[in-house]
């Protein structure tokens, strides 16, 4: 079984080239379009397992994509996205290939349209585009803000997108979306359903080309493995700056989690591009819980992460990451995770290779 | 010595020339009616915010594309692929087409009445250079 899913990977691996190498596709097939992207690392941490880097090192850590999409007017697109990480040791990731998403979008016009299906859920900067190559200096966006126990990557459901002109060249895009998604949870390979979700996002398009600024909230019923359903409500906001040479993002998350507490999470990274290869970035990441036990009020120290991303592109669509990063929290996995516990320092490096086309 | 200077003018003059030169050309379709369109509005048909274009590209790593993104958008080819990777894989639009020659570009604006592409080159008779504007 293990030997037919790497026969999976490989197979996957092989059409992402394959494809890459045969972008010029006839005529009858103009309408049809591939994409992909695959990100592959070593990570090694320096005493504690963490993100599922252990203290050995590993190769099996990658997240790859391809993407079909078929454009068949300028009223209708197919989308149909398949996708695969694996994040070391994690219980998170799997060895199979996922279908990652899977949506019709009707346009209704050039400024209002429908999604149904598997959509990427609109959240913050690096939700829908986390993996790709170019749009994130580091492997991963910040955990600590998109932390899949929080937040989904996905949404099984129906999203509608209007696009409005605004006074002196700004521009605003909103999302409004209704569905359900599944949580995931560190060290534990079973999901939570998060069901009758529905929230929304707002993106202002300064004048200032590649400036934004974004904000949204969402709702979700959560059915834990044990225990009642709680209610949890999210608000974020984001401010992304892309200007050219100076790259600049922060966002913040605050959660009400019903009865397990509230949560809050930010993060903020800026890099410089030094020449047209060569970008140095740096990231301060920081989240944490407050719960309530048995009526005494308790302050949990999650994770306080800070990186630095070396980025050199070999060419537009080759890029290599080196990053090192030190957390400081409750995340190592080497042990079950206690919000009374001592937070415990971890360093870890993760060198990896983007490739997309 | 007046050698000397007549070298020197000439060079001069070949220098201005180049200076003068333009880096690219923007063509369209023969049967297009534009003649002129501003550099905000080029900048906009490439980033398809102008669904009646249908704009084409040169490679990424062309030196023509470098040129026109620079003049076109103000920005690096860097940042004009990082906007459409945003885009294209969080599902929501795909980049023009991308050529990767002049005469691909002309061989695709004279096929398409609504094309619009850019060369370094000298443009043919067959299609239709138009002015771009500040």
């Amino acid at each position: 079984m293990v030997v037919f899913q790497r026969l999976v990977t490989v197979v996957l691996s092989l059409l992402v080239a394959v494809s890459a190498a045969a972008q010029t596709l006839p005529n009858w097939l103009s309408h049809f379009s591939v994409h992909g992207y695959v990100s592959q690392a070593y990570a090694v941490s320096e005493k504690h397992q963490i993100f599922g880097i252990p203290s050995d090192g590993t190769t099996d850590y990658r997240d790859l994509a391809l993407q079909f999409r078929y454009d068949p007017n300028r009223a209708n697109t197919v989308v149909v996205q398949l996708r695969q990480q694996r994040f070391g040791e994690s219980q998170r990731g799997s060895d199979s290939v996922e279908l990652d998403w899977a949506f019709y979008q009707r346009h209704f016009n050039d400024h209002f349209s429908l999604k149904a299906g598997r959509i990427p859920l609109p959240l913050g900067i690096f939700n829908e585009a986390g993996g790709a190559a170019m749009t994130s200096p580091f492997f991963r966006p910040a955990y600590e803000f998109y932390d899949r126990e929080y937040t989904s990557k996905t949404l099984d459901g129906a999203l509608a997108s209007l696009s409005l002109p605004g006074p002196r060249r700004w521009s605003f895009d909103v999302d409004g979306y209704y569905g359900r998604w599944a949580l995931e949870q560190w060290n534990r390979s079973d999901e939570v359903d998060a069901k009758n979700a529905y929230g929304a996002q707002v993106w202002a398009n300064t004048p200032i080309d590649g400036v934004r600024i974004g904000a949204g909230a969402y709702r979700c019923d959560v059915d834990p493995p044990v225990g009642v359903t709680v209610d949890y409500v999210m608000l974020h906001g984001s401010v992304d700056a892309d200007l050219d040479r100076w790259r600049f993002s922060t966002e913040y998350l605050s959660g009400n989690l019903d009865r397990y507490g509230t949560y809050r999470a930010g993060y903020a990274q800026v890099g410089y591009q030094f020449t047209t290869r060569f970008s140095v970035h740096a990231r301060r990441s920081v989240s944490r819980m407050n719960v309530t036990v048995n009526g005494h009020h308790l302050h949990v120290p999650l994770s306080e992460g800070t990186g630095l991303s070396f980025n050199y592109a070999a060419t537009p669509s080759i890029l290599f990451k080196l990053e090192g990063h030190t957390n400081d929290g409750l995340l190592r996995e080497d042990v079950p995770r206690n919000i009374y516990a001592q937070p415990s320092q971890t360093r870890y490096v993760i060198a990896s290779v983007v490739a997309s086309f | 010595m007046v050698r000397v200077l007549a070298l020197f003018v000439a060079l001069a003059t070949t220098a201005a020339a180049q200076a003068a030169a333009p880096d690219f050309h923007v063509i369209v379709n023969r049967s297009s009616q534009v003649v002129s369109l501003s550099r905000a509005e080029v900048s906009a048909i490439f980033m398809r915010r102008a669904p009646q274009w249908m704009p084409v590209d040169q490679a990424p790593a062309s030196h023509v594309r470098e040129h026109f993104s620079r003049a076109i958008h103000g920005k690096s080819v860097a940042y004009v692929i990082r906007y459409w990777q945003r885009l294209i894989f969080a599902g929501r639009a795909l980049p023009p087409p991308e050529v990767r020659s002049d005469a691909a570009v002309v061989e695709f604006v004279k096929k398409h009445p609504s094309a619009i592409g850019y060369i370094a080159s000298e443009p043919p008779a067959d299609v239709k250079v138009i002015a771009v504007t500040p």
